[in-house]
């Protein structure tokens, strides 16, 4: 059993093991290794050399596609640019007839002619959801073969530039097995770059987003960016790949690079698992023994196999092949090795929240229309920091309409909304977050994949940033960000009483946990205002007892708290301040016992006049949904 | 100059018709047919084999062309849409393109690589002088053909029962199923509808394009810039977008460089996503939490 669990110490450390294996390939190909179905000696070494370079290009794509959510067609654009400009470097045609031959010039180069291609399709294409990227970058594929005849004295048209000369490296020609290391050890560094990418705070965000851009934008993400950032991001292996492409054929022509070649990336992708990392070698290795991606002759045969797969991945396949066997070495540690990190006691709820600066939100005549229809009419709302301010009424009476229109999600047809100096009148969701607004929602939304720890520390992503290039290298700034992140959330965890599930998967717990995990989120982002959305619905007495003391906390830790509730018993309890809404209208406003006897609220808002009912007693008014 | 026009033009029809194939299924399922253009590459063998190969009359190669590609498209929703997880945020996109892959791979297996010639059954096969420029009669018969699709379609969505229950679904698929729309059925005869559509228009194409199986991948593209210019869900903004498209494309090749005409195309499209991301008769929709 030790002998096990020391087992599965060494298993985080496969992927380097294979990286040594693959390092150490061309002396025991020299020595007579083979391996079955891909052969021995150069022709080994040259498949490999070729895996290498797709997977190089997947794990991009698998950014882009499979954690940012957006399916490009233009893989091959960028693996195309890669080579081009590391064949027109090493060629001198760009240059006069200079050669830049060093590959510290080329493939930096080449990763910029990626890149750009990236940002120049993903600007435009990502303003609209979906189809527009997909075609903006299916749109560059077709340019290949365009531009080559438009300029023949850079590229050499149709029959493109040959022979490219072997690779420099600070003066040094490299041999066929310095080709080799070269190509594999930047693929093994290209992958360790995307694991760390995609295990930062900068896939948690993606994961948020993916999950819900409404989310990620509560959260003060830019939704835009990040995808443009993912997009970007993504090109970088497939303009690296093309560099190391162009030296292993030692040549470039527009035929090497169509449609096809693209949709040969994103099947393996789709085989491999868009979600992962490895996965992309699983699905390259799979494609390049179904049909070699690079003889564009034998894609006439593939074309069909392409197809249903990615017909089968797209409804299926979502952890594709690769996260299957992730599943599958999950289910093994767990059933057979009987790995499982032991449960956690639940302790009581320390209410330990820190100190929040609150801000007096003053909602000014706001009007909001549904075309004939006033959600929202004329409605003035204030809230004070340490207070709890309740904002209740009947379905359809406007609360969440409002709610919408202070967060930013509904442009508001009249009047202003003020929190403390900043006017957030008819801003963005992501300007009103990042001006200090968090909230909840009606339905929790909880990104599935995400840890409870790591559900909570994504709403300090917008907030306290730190770069791309210190995520992927592990900087010490990054570590320490890293570091508060999670003391930050193991505080707001302990404060809500959910320390035991930090490294819970968060998306399979029961409604009630949820919803204290969302407030424990909105309060990571240290907000001035916090905006509660039916809090309360779906929980039991227990839950609904403690999310009370929860919000009472809170204000009393000085942030301002709005609710939006159903729950009159509950809202009689905990508020400071009761607004009722009546379709659209406020109707009343004030303390709650002051409310328990407006006559006006006990017929609008409970059906009833408390004259009527004579025998109730006041300190339990009936509550039309208590459930 | 008019030779060119006449060039636009056909090229702007054939666009345009594509863009309808688009529409209708978009109108009526909110979902996007990747696959939508190969239809029209199926019509092009639809009619070789028909004219060309059996000798069938104009009318039963239409009819026939309609009922394979109404089949064609059962068979692409059932594969690429019917299964999609309800949760997956279009999650047809790799679905649609791997439906399209799949026809264009089993067309390539089937006739080829090379184009065969398919001749006009209805007009001449030579070239006419008109108002200075020549044009073959057969491209004015599909410009025609694509305003009559053009019109059908703008009557069918506005003024049937059956169009505004396409819209209110596209609107609202929830709450068209409350209304008692059928949804699932409208879904597939939406689909039937943009295969048959475009494999019917076949023979009219043909003489100009040829049969052959390459042509998808571009007709796709040039159709996506037809609807994104005209704006998503309007077949009268599909018939200007593709003749803006098809216009731009033939003045390109003529005064510039032929090698540019994708290019400009690709500049078009980006400026229409860039200052007008919904297209000159899209509307743009408040999105709710």
């Amino acid at each position: 059993m030790a002998a096990l669990r020391r087992g599965r110490q060494y298993l985080r450390f496969a992927p380097l093991a294979i990286a040594a294996i693959v390092l150490a390939m061309p002396p025991l190909v020299d020595a007579g290794l083979g391996i079955p179905t891909l052969g021995d000696g150069p022709a080994l070494i040259r498949e490999i050399e070729v895996i290498a370079i797709y997977a190089t290009v997947v794990v991009g794509l698998n950014l882009s596609y499979g954690y940012a959510g957006e399916l490009a067609l233009g893989q091959a654009a960028m693996f195309a640019a890669g080579a081009y400009v590391t064949g027109m470097l090493a060629f001198g045609s760009l240059t006069n007839g200079h050669q830049f031959n060093d590959l510290a010039i080329t493939i930096p180069a080449s990763i910029g002619a990626a890149a750009l291609i990236g940002f120049i399709s993903g600007v435009p294409g990502l303003r609209l959801a979906g189809w527009a990227l997909a075609y903006t970058s299916f749109f560059l594929v077709l340019l290949i073969p365009d531009l080559a005849s438009a300029f023949p004295d850079q590229t050499g048209t149709f029959t493109g530039l040959s022979p490219v000369p072997d690779p420099v490296i600070l003066g040094h020609t490299l041999d066929q097995s310095g080709i080799y290391w070269a190509i594999t050890i930047t693929t093994i560094l290209i992958f360790a770059f995307f694991r760390n990418l995609v295990v930062s705070r900068h896939g948690v965000a993606l994961q948020v987003l993916r999950q819900s851009p409404v989310l990620a934008s509560s959260l003060g993400i830019s939704v835009y960016r990040i995808k443009l950032l993912a997009y970007v991001l993504g090109a970088v292996p497939a303009g690296v790949a093309g560099g190391f492409f162009c030296y292993l054929n030692n040549f470039v022509s527009p035929g090497l690079f169509d449609i096809y070649t693209s949709i040969g990336f994103i099947a393996a992708s789709v085989l491999g698992g868009s979600r992962t990392i490895y996965g992309a070698i699983v699905g390259v290795l799979i494609i390049q023994e179904l049909g070699p991606l690079h003889t564009s002759a034998f894609t006439h045969f593939a074309l069909p196999v392409y197809g249903l797969l990615l017909m089968v991945g797209g409804v299926a396949l979502t952890g594709g092949l690769g996260g299957s066997v992730g599943t599958v070495i999950k289910l093994f540690r767990r059933r057979v090795l009987h790995i499982v990190p032991p449960p956690l006691e639940p302790k009581e709820p320390s209410l330990d929240l820190g100190k929040f600066d609150g801000a007096e939100l003053t909602v000014t005549g706001v009007t909001k229309q549904f075309g004939g229809l006033k959600a929202v009419a004329d409605v003035s709302v204030t809230a004070h920091p340490g207070k709890v301010t309740a904002i209740i009424g009947p379905n359809g009476s406007g609360k969440t309409s409002l709610l919408n229109v202070i967060s930013g999600f509904y442009r508001s047809d009249a009047g202003t909304v003020r929190l403390g100096d900043t006017d957030l009148t008819r801003q963005s969701p992501r300007f009103v977050a990042l001006s200090g607004v968090a909230r909840t929602f009606q339905t929790p939304s909880i990104p599935t994949g995400l840890t409870c720890m790591q559900v909570v520390a994504s709403a300090r992503y917008a907030r306290d940033r730190a770069g791309v290039i210190a995520a992927v290298l592990r900087l010490p700034q990054y570590r320490r960000r890293v570091e508060v992140d999670r003391s930050e959330a193991m505080r707001l965890l302990a404060a809500t009483g959910l320390a035991h599930l930090a490294l819970t998967p968060a998306a399979d717990l029961p409604l009630g946990t949820r919803r204290l995990l969302e407030v424990a989120r909105a309060l990571a982002a240290r907000p001035m205002l916090i905006l509660l959305d039916e809090p309360a619905s779906g929980l039991d007495v227990e839950d609904v007892r403690r999310l009370g003391r929860l919000i009472r906390a809170t204000a009393a830790a000085g942030a301002t708290v709005i609710v939006i509730e159903h729950n009159f018993q509950m809202m009689l309890e905990i508020a400071d301040v009761i607004n009722v809404l009546g379709a659209g209208r406020l109707i009343a406003s004030g303390r709650p016992d002051e409310i328990r006897r407006n006559p006006a609220v006990m017929e609008s808002y409970l059906g009833e006049r408390p004259d009527a009912t004579p025998e109730k007693s006041p300190s339990e008014p009936e509550s039309e949904s208590a459930s | 100059m008019m030779t060119t026009i006449y060039a636009g033009l056909f090229g702007g029809a054939l666009y345009a018709t594509v863009a309808i194939g688009f529409n209708i299924v978009f109108i009526a399922t909110g979902t996007f047919n990747f696959a939508q253009a190969q239809y029209a590459m199926l019509g092009l063998w639809a009619a070789w084999i028909g004219l060309q190969i059996l000798h069938w009359n104009l009318i039963l190669v239409i009819v026939a062309g309609f009922a394979v590609g109404a089949v064609i498209g059962f068979i692409n929703e059932r594969l690429a849409i019917r299964f999609l997880p309800s949760s997956s945020v279009h999650g047809e996109l790799v679905t649609t393109v791997g439906f399209s892959v799949l026809v264009v791979g089993l067309a390539i297996a089937a006739f080829g690589d090379n184009p065969q010639t398919v001749n006009s059954v209805i007009t001449s096969n030579d070239p006419v002088t008109l108002l200075g420029g020549r044009v073959y009669p057969y491209e004015l018969v599909m410009v025609v053909v694509a305003v009559v699709i053009v019109l059908g379609a703008e009557i069918l969505s506005r003024r049937t029962l059956l169009g505004m229950a396409s819209l209110a679904t596209a609107e609202d698929r929830v709450a068209a199923i409350l209304k008692g729309i059928n949804v699932r059925r409208l879904q597939i005869g939406a689909y039937m509808l943009a295969g048959g559509l475009l494999m019917a228009v076949g023979p009219f194409i043909a003489p100009v394009t040829y049969a052959t199986t390459g042509i998808g991948d571009a007709l796709n593209i040039k159709a996506f810039v037809a609807m994104s210019l005209g704006g998503f869900g309007s077949p009268k903004g599909a018939l200007i977008g593709g003749m803006c498209a098809g216009l731009l494309e033939a003045f390109v090749g003529r005064y510039l460089n032929s090698n540019f005409q994708n290019l400009a195309l690709l500049l078009l499209l980006l400026t229409v996503l860039m200052l007008r991301p919904y297209g000159l008769f899209g509307e743009r929709v408040e999105r709710a939490v």
